[in-house]
């Protein structure tokens, strides 16, 4: 429709359709896909509007909303490990506690086996973590995870096999 | 990936990282910090129309109720009718599959349970009257049959189911029905078929209850044209025939407002706290108490907005198993009695 409508806006009205779409489509998933990252919902908020943001400016390049959601999927990974590198033991939010076994052995089963396997995932290098959220979160192909990331498909994959490995063995030694 | 799904380890970790991921609600004012951001010098909303209704075809605003979508200005042509209309250009990625009509709140693929079990969740705001404030706007999520737009099924639900958390309320007449719905630009018109008989301050919250709605389940949706059987609302009080925007935040949205626990929710013994809301220096304080006692189980304090702004708060506590009242409130300043308080009673399992 806005193709019709000559003059320089044209290229404004495409990056705002975008965002729109982008952004009722994919908004609420990639703020989880920070928070999963971050470990701070606020903190996810603001690295994903930044991506909008960038990903408007970066419209003219794009054209495109498969790779403009590639491109904010990238900008999200990139800025949530910024965002934890910058990150101070001061959080914003205080991160929550370790899973408190004794209270959880009332019936919490599953919330304590959620705690459990997360603190893992944790405990993992960061490009391990990335790219198991990015698989088993998102749903990413490892194509995909590799474009996120900025890695090599062969490095998703021994990224992958390792940090599942890890989580085994540390899974293993809690139980 | 399905090859992985035998895995266990995968499961459990897929299990783990989605209902972590579920706990997360972003507010609903990022369309917003986006679109401020972006503006460069003129505001979104003063596009020319055929932008918004190009963004309402592709946010796929089709009345379920059978009321008929038309596309207004000059350049906006006709859109087309019909739960089948799609955006051209739609996303093939391998994670989700398009610009999905029923915006923000239901659309991640990462919730099966939503699309497949044919419900969404929707927003709908309600009314408690705050003793230090006056009536004010409180948020729920509430769970519908699934079908486009968002922002009709929100108002139905707004119109004609009572608020989960038994303190608040609605001041729309509980015969009220949702007659039609229609996008325009960046206007919707809600087409009702009653009004609140009630005072001008009711009224105008009333009104803000409606176009809080409506907003916060079409980001696309700026401003609301109410009409009572057709016309302008017979009122007493105010001349409601033009569109209707949003007012501002800190005039008629709950100072403090907890989101989780939520009213009646099940939850486990590491109960998460959070809310929304604006405070003195941003600090909101919760109370836990056993249901029907007297004495505080735990407390705290959280940081939210503050001067007027808001920003969600967070915290977290962990309780045996038993049915609590949670309240969140802002201390006074002055005397710290509490202000604008929020309550919900819950069960830890």
């Amino acid at each position: 429709m806005s193709a019709t409508r000559a003059g320089s806006d044209t290229s404004d009205w495409a990056a705002d359709e975008a965002v729109t779409r982008l952004y009722a489509a994919h908004y609420r998933s990639l703020v989880r896909l920070a928070a999963l990252l971050l470990r701070d919902a606020a903190a996810a908020e603001e690295v994903v509007q930044d991506a909008f943001v960038a990903m408007h400016g970066a419209w003219r390049r794009l054209e495109d909303p498969d790779r403009a959601l590639a491109y904010l999927r990238q900008s999200v990974v990139n800025r949530s490990r910024s965002a934890l590198r910058r990150r101070t033991v001061a959080l914003r939010h205080a991160p929550l506690a370790a899973p408190d076994v004794a209270s959880a052995e009332h019936g919490a089963l599953v919330a304590l086996e959620h705690a459990e396997v997360l603190a893992a995932l944790r405990t993992l290098p960061v490009r391990q973590r990335e790219v198991l959220v990015l698989r088993y979160y998102v749903d990413l192909s490892e194509a995909d995870i590799a474009e996120a990331i900025g890695i090599s498909r062969g490095a998703v994959k021994s990224h992958s096999s390792r940090g599942m490995a890890a989580l085994r063995t540390t899974l293993e030694r809690t139980s | 990936m399905t090859h992985h799904d035998n895995d266990s380890l995968a499961a459990r970790l897929r299990a783990a990282l989605n209902a972590e991921a579920d706990m997360v609600h972003p507010s609903d004012d990022g369309m917003q910090n986006i679109r401020s951001r972006t503006a460069r010098g003129r505001a979104w909303w003063q596009h020319p129309a055929v932008l918004a209704a190009a963004a309402a075809v592709v946010l796929g605003l089709l009345v379920g109720g059978g009321a008929a979508l038309f596309g207004g200005g000059d350049d906006a042509g006709t859109v087309a009718a019909g739960p089948t209309t799609s955006a051209p250009g739609q996303a093939t990625s391998t994670d989700s599959p398009s610009p999905s009509p029923t915006a923000p709140a239901t659309t991640s693929s990462t919730e099966p349970t939503e699309s497949a079990s044919g419900e969404q969740p929707v927003y709908v705001y309600f009314v408690q009257d705050d003793p230090d404030s006056g009536p004010r706007l409180y948020r729920e999520e509430h769970i519908v049959a699934a079908g486009p737009p968002s922002a009709a099924l929100a108002v139905q639900e707004m119109l004609s189911e009572p608020p989960i958390d038994p303190d608040y309320s609605s001041p729309w007449p509980t015969r009220t029905r949702l007659t039609g719905y229609q996008v325009i630009g960046d206007t919707a018109r809600v087409d009702l078929s009653g009004f609140p008989a009630v005072g001008a301050q009711a009224e105008a919250v009333a009104v803000q209850q409606l176009v809080y709605t409506v907003t916060a389940n079409d980001k696309a949706v700026r401003r609301v044209r109410l009409l009572v059987d057709g016309t302008a609302p017979a009122s007493g009080h105010a001349d409601w025939s033009r569109p209707v925007a949003r007012a501002p935040m800190v005039d008629v949205q709950a100072l403090v407002w907890l989101l989780a626990p939520s009213q009646d929710e099940v939850v486990p013994p590491k109960v998460r706290i959070s809310g929304y809301g604006t405070a003195f220096e941003g600090t909101v304080s919760w109370e836990v108490r056993r249901v029907g006692a007297t004495g505080v189980v735990a407390d705290g304090f959280a940081q939210a907005g503050a001067n007027g702004e808001f920003d969600e708060f967070q915290d977290a506590v962990t309780l045996e198993p038993g049915e609590y009242d949670i309240r969140a409130f802002e201390s006074s300043a002055e005397d710290g009695r509490p202000l604008h308080v929020d309550s919900k009673t819950f069960t830890v399992r």
